[in-house]
């Protein structure tokens, strides 16, 4: 077929599906990021534009700081538990042939669980009086009397907890691609040449799962920082701003409370961080697409 | 002993993901204020309650709807994008990694502009709306399963093919098709498990109370003063068994696109 025959029905092909994501990935930012620069002038005069009114008014605000402590807290959290715990799933997997797929299927039920149901879920297991976690947390803390969704610190845990469950299915799905990549024979190898699992773990399995890991944390980390439905529905956002994570306080100022420059503005420093989580993610896929 | 350590590990890893499903099913099934683990007297109650309201199947059928609307249009557009940029050499190629780098923008951040536009089209309150916005969303992760799925099939099938006379479209239709088939069905799963479950379009985007899908509906039981927990489990538990029966047919073929996916 003839070069410009062959461009053409490449474009035709691409581009239905191109223009439905252009249209709904970056059409509305300039809207949305104009509507953070637009401030209310004095009062009863009409608004101004541009104006940085709605970032200083957030950056001297201590809850909207706090709001994005605890999202720093959200993703390390859930990052931190899901890395290991996944690592652990992943051997457990690969390493016996007889019933993988059976507990591969087991694994991945919480990613097909709608988000909003498991948080509601988790809402219940803290919450009510009788329910385990709580009565676990009251077990760990040593007190009797403990409202886990009540307490800022116990709340937090819960949400963390709930989205660790979540991610793990993800995360596993990751590695264990990156593990079929490593040959067999080089766990033999150090196998035989004594090496124990703590080893060959530190120095065949990790290393050769590095940019898989990088790929997977870097999803989690972006999905994470974005969540605003599952703590929407889990706690609210409380106790008391509690567990307001940036994402939440976006969501609620938006279609709560109708502030719709203050949804702007909190997403604007998002967005900033989406991007260079996106740029990380084309890096480490480039590295990906040549070393594998 | 090593086996037994082994299936010891298996049996917590599957204990701590199934016990907060038996959880929501044991509370649905508890009558208000049951104590103990196992109910003592289960009951029935709070599904019947739901199953005997009209509000329950027009919610499931939104839902219904618009997972399906969503994969009418996913499934031929990542088809067709997948296969140009797992066969051509275009800008399409170039487009296709930071395509698949959009879902890490924080979709939040777009719900407020979005909303605007629609009602300045009058699209706001429109389970049209819904479908489109779902579809935008999964688009991208999709065009990468399809693309993966065209890249193992042999070209040599395709060139046989146009030797004999099989134009670029019919090529598409009779040989590419019926080989991506394990691709349609990972693509089928993802939409389907995705849209279903979405609450976030349906909250920001919907407020018409006959327009509700099931996952809005669920939360839509909190209630302020009190919350009805056989209830809102009951209606939970009903929500997430499609999805989960639809994952765990269709698995096989979504942990390939997967895997194709990060092992390329």
């Amino acid at each position: 077929m003839p070069a410009h025959k062959r461009q053409v029905s490449a474009t035709l092909l691409f581009i239905p599906a191109f223009v439905l994501v252009v249209l709904f990935w970056c059409v509305p930012l300039i809207p949305g990021l104009s509507l953070a620069l637009r401030s209310p002038g004095e009062a009863g005069s009409s608004t101004r534009w541009p104006s940085l009114l709605n970032y200083s008014r957030l950056l001297g605000e201590q809850t909207f700081r706090h709001n994005l402590v605890l999202s720093l807290i959200y993703v390390v959290g859930v990052v931190g538990m899901s890395v290991p715990a996944s690592y652990a799933a992943c051997s457990l997997m690969s390493r016996s042939a007889r019933g993988t797929n059976w507990f591969r299927g087991m694994l991945l039920v919480p990613w097909a669980i709608p988000p909003v149901v498991s948080a509601l879920i988790f809402r219940n297991l803290a919450g009510a009086e009788i329910a385990p976690l709580t009565k676990l947390y009251r077990l760990v803390s040593g007190d009797p009397n403990l409202l886990p969704l009540q307490d800022s610190f116990w709340a937090m845990l819960t949400v963390i907890v709930h989205s660790f469950w979540r991610s793990v299915p993800v995360m596993t799905l990751f590695l264990a691609a990156g593990m079929t990549t490593i040959p067999k024979e080089l766990h033999e190898a150090a196998q035989t040449d004594g090496a124990t699992p703590l080893q060959r773990f530190l120095h065949i399995t990790f290393p050769l799962t590095r940019m898989h890991l990088a790929v997977g944390m870097l999803l989690i980390t972006a999905f994470t920082l974005q969540d605003a439905e599952t703590v929407y529905a889990l706690t609210g956002g409380g106790p008391h701003h509690g567990t307001e994570v940036a994402a939440v306080r976006l969501f609620k100022e938006a279609f709560d409370y109708g502030q719709f420059a203050t949804a702007a503005t909190i997403g604007s420093f998002l967005l900033a961080a989406g991007l260079v989580f996106m740029l990380l993610y084309l890096a480490a896929f480039r590295r990906a697409e040549v070393t594998l | 002993m090593k086996a037994t350590s082994h299936w010891l590990l298996v049996a917590v890893f599957c204990g701590v993901v199934v016990f907060p499903i038996l959880w929501g099913i044991r509370t649905s099934l508890s009558p208000e204020y049951e104590r103990s683990f196992l109910p003592s007297r289960p009951t029935t109650e709070h599904y019947q309650r739901i199953v005997s309201q009209g509000r329950f199947y027009r919610y499931a059928m939104n839902s219904a709807v618009v997972s399906v609307g969503s994969l009418i249009i996913v499934a031929p557009l990542s088809l067709a994008a997948g296969y140009s940029v797992a066969r051509f050499r275009s800008w399409g190629n170039r487009a296709a990694p930071i395509l698949l780098a959009l879902p890490l923008l924080p979709v939040v951040t777009f719900l407020v502009p979005i909303a605007r536009y629609l009602n300045l089209i009058g699209f706001y309150d429109n389970l049209a709306a819904l479908i489109v916005a779902n579809s935008a969303f999964c688009i991208p992760f999709c065009v990468w399963i399809m693309r993966n799925f065209v890249h193992s099939i042999p070209r040599s099938l395709e060139e046989a093919a146009l030797l004999d006379g099989c134009n670029r479209w019919n090529l598409l239709w009779r040989i590419v098709l019926p080989c991506a088939f394990p691709g349609l069905m990972a693509v089928t799963v993802f939409v389907l498990v995705q849209v279903w479950n979405n609450f976030i379009f349906a909250y920001a985007l919907t407020s018409d109370q006959n327009l509700q899908v099931l996952p809005k509906a669920v939360v839509g039981f909190i209630g302020s003063w009190r919350t009805n927990w056989g209830g809102l489990m009951a209606m939970g538990v009903l929500t997430l068994i499609p999805p989960v029966i639809v994952f765990q047919i269709l698995q096989r073929w979504f942990v390939a696109g997967m895997f194709g996916w990060s092992t390329k």
